[in-house]
């Protein structure tokens, strides 16, 4: 799920180098954090994303989520939670606030969506891409948001359907059936358009 | 009907990890359930769109990096870290102890160095602002005094092995940060300090680990994930630096490699071979990388570097099993056919997919007797093309 050195680390081992990280970072080891922030990082930025239509605003808000964890590391317990689901608690926390703050229109198209792709013009592939990333977002965008939340933690951040569970405040038996009604209200949307 | 979408959802979950861990193709993972089959289809082919489609909300190249440098510099500037593991540790200790009086006074001690270090210096600003400093600045030598201060107070070897880690590890922020501002004449000078960091970490774990194993491998753990972290890292701007740098980089490499395997030595046994590592007193237990290179001390298990033990992402780990969509692919390597990966926790799906630079470097490991294939590719017919019908 998460990139890491050791491709052969169960959850549970992932879990104890979490928290092994965690202690050390409480110690005021703030490299141990980094180390928590490479792992996990990309997962975060790829959910916000495919919220966001901005690459720019997902960045900050990716910085910004980890630095709010930092803060409450001190709130963060070991016992029952695992931190990726404290993670993404404080990711869609940061996410509602940081529509609260833009009043984010789903309408609105980006100007890299319009325009350009990281300071350079548009390529035909980057111009392929950013439809697509666009498609996704509004099919995704006229789902129920427990149906958006399951299918983008689960496919695009590519957590376990426990993780999700975990992260949803839902037990793994409601998130499977949530997972099969999303999948099937998002392919009917997709087969609408085509 | 409640009971028939639960009775679903279980089969697609279940194919869904049959077919991630690349066990069973979609068409073999829904064979198990015939009476789903038609719902199961369409759901597992959006299932798998949507996750090859992942890669589009991709970080851009270079971003996870230098965000990280960002966040822990904003953290580190936020926070005091010797204090603050003082206090710590200090407060998890009874009054009446005798170890937190210990404690306190040593901690005392420190303060009171710290600050008539700071006097001497001029002002408690200078201290501070030395913590920035890189080799070669005015500042530099502060940095290291106050290290050296804080190693001869340190109260026990745990401690003195703990601080030894962390300023190796220093030292190789320190390099990445050099070679960020092209000031490569004084890479050499913190490569050695931290080979001579890493060498008192070594050695101050394997004496932790004789008498209190759980603590030498809970350091060796950090010694093992801070190098890993850092090879990784070294390795990507290995490739950007100038000729002249490359030895040191070497250096570093083959120390950090060798420092990881001791780690590892640690962890496997508790470190009752420790003593197999450390070197005669004088002698540096990094080895030698000049073309003729001081092997790692040899004849006990320790001293040998196990490629296949260290955390490196071992190349082809993405699963070349395919998976059955609708529309046959004849071009495999297009970009729309699925790669599944395996079911390990590690994204080796996303490796793949990211910029080289933000992969998991792939260091070229040893050779086996016996090399067992990590995955076995399919023959590329065999790949379909992951689109919707």
């Amino acid at each position: 799920m998460v990139e890491w050195p050791d491709a052969e680390l169960r959850a549970d081992e992932i879990q104890s180098i979490d928290i092994q990280l965690i202690k050390e970072t409480q110690e005021g080891n703030a490299e141990a954090f980094g180390q928590l922030y490479e792992r996990y990082a990309p997962a975060v930025f790829r959910f916000l994303f495919s919220h966001l239509s901005e690459r720019l605003d997902a960045e900050d808000l990716t910085e910004e989520v980890f630095f709010r964890v930092w803060r409450n590391l001190p709130s963060f317990r070991e016992q029952g939670v695992p931190f990726i689901a404290f993670l993404f608690r404080v990711s869609r926390n940061a996410l509602i606030d940081h529509y609260r703050r833009n009043k984010y229109s789903n309408k609105n198209l980006s100007l890299e969506d319009r325009v350009i792709v990281d300071g350079k013009p548009e390529t035909g592939e980057a111009a392929v891409a950013n439809l697509e990333r666009q498609e996704i977002r509004q099919a995704m965008a006229h789902l129920p948001e427990d149906y958006q939340t399951v299918l983008l933690l689960r496919f695009m951040s590519d957590l376990s359907p426990d993780e999700t569970a975990q992260v949803m405040g839902k037990s793994p038996g409601a998130v499977r059936v949530l997972q099969h009604r999303a999948l099937a209200a998002f392919r009917k949307l997709l087969d609408q358009k085509a | 009907m409640r009971s028939n979408h639960d009775d679903i959802a279980q089969a697609l979950q279940s194919c869904l990890e049959m077919v991630r861990s690349g066990q069973e193709s979609v068409s073999t993972a829904m064979a198990h359930y015939p009476e789903f089959m038609d719902v199961l289809k369409p759901q597992l082919e959006t299932a798998l769109w949507l996750r090859e489609r992942s890669s589009l909300f991709a970080p851009r190249a270079g971003y996870v990096l230098s965000s990280e440098n960002r966040v822990v510099t904003r953290i580190r500037r936020e926070t005091s870290l010797v204090g603050q593991t003082s206090a710590s540790h200090t407060a998890k200790l009874p009054i009446w102890s005798k170890e937190f009086w210990q404690r306190k006074l040593a901690v005392q001690a420190v303060l009171t160095l710290l600050l008539v270090v700071s006097l001497l210096i001029g002002s408690s600003g200078v201290a501070k602002a030395s913590q920035q400093a890189l080799p070669g600045d005015s500042l530099y030598p502060v940095k290291i005094l106050l290290e050296n201060v804080t190693l001869s107070l340190a109260s026990n070897p745990a401690a003195s092995a703990e601080l030894h880690i962390r300023y190796a590890q220093r030292r190789l922020t320190e390099i990445q940060s050099l070679v960020a501002v092209k000031r490569y004449a004084q890479i050499s000078q913190a490569v050695t300090d931290f080979t001579k960091q890493l060498d008192q970490a070594i050695k101050g774990i394997n004496l932790v680990a004789a008498y209190d194993k759980i603590r030498g491998q809970s350091l060796a753990t950090s010694l093992k994930l801070a190098l890993s972290s850092h090879i990784e890292r070294i390795t990507l701007l290995e490739d950007i630096i100038p000729q002249q740098a490359k030895p040191d980089f070497e250096i570093i490499l083959h120390a950090s490699e060798g420092g990881i395997a001791a780690a590892q030595a640690v962890l496997s046994d508790g470190g009752s071979q420790s003593a197999g590592w450390s070197t005669p007193a004088g002698a540096s237990a990094i080895p030698s990388i000049t073309p003729e290179a001081t092997p790692l001390p040899s004849g006990t298990a320790t001293s040998t570097v196990d490629v296949t033990a260290m955390p490196v992402t071992p190349a082809g780990v993405i699963s070349g099993v395919p998976t059955d969509t609708l529309t046959p692919n004849p071009d495999p390597s297009g970009s729309d056919h699925i790669q599944t990966v395996t079911p390990s926790p590690t994204s080796t799906e996303d490796d793949n997919k990211k910029p080289a630079h933000e992969r998991k470097p792939t260091r070229t490991p040893k050779p086996k007797e016996n090399p067992k294939p990590t995955h076995e590719s399919k023959p590329a017919d065999e790949h379909k093309q992951a689109k919707l019908p």
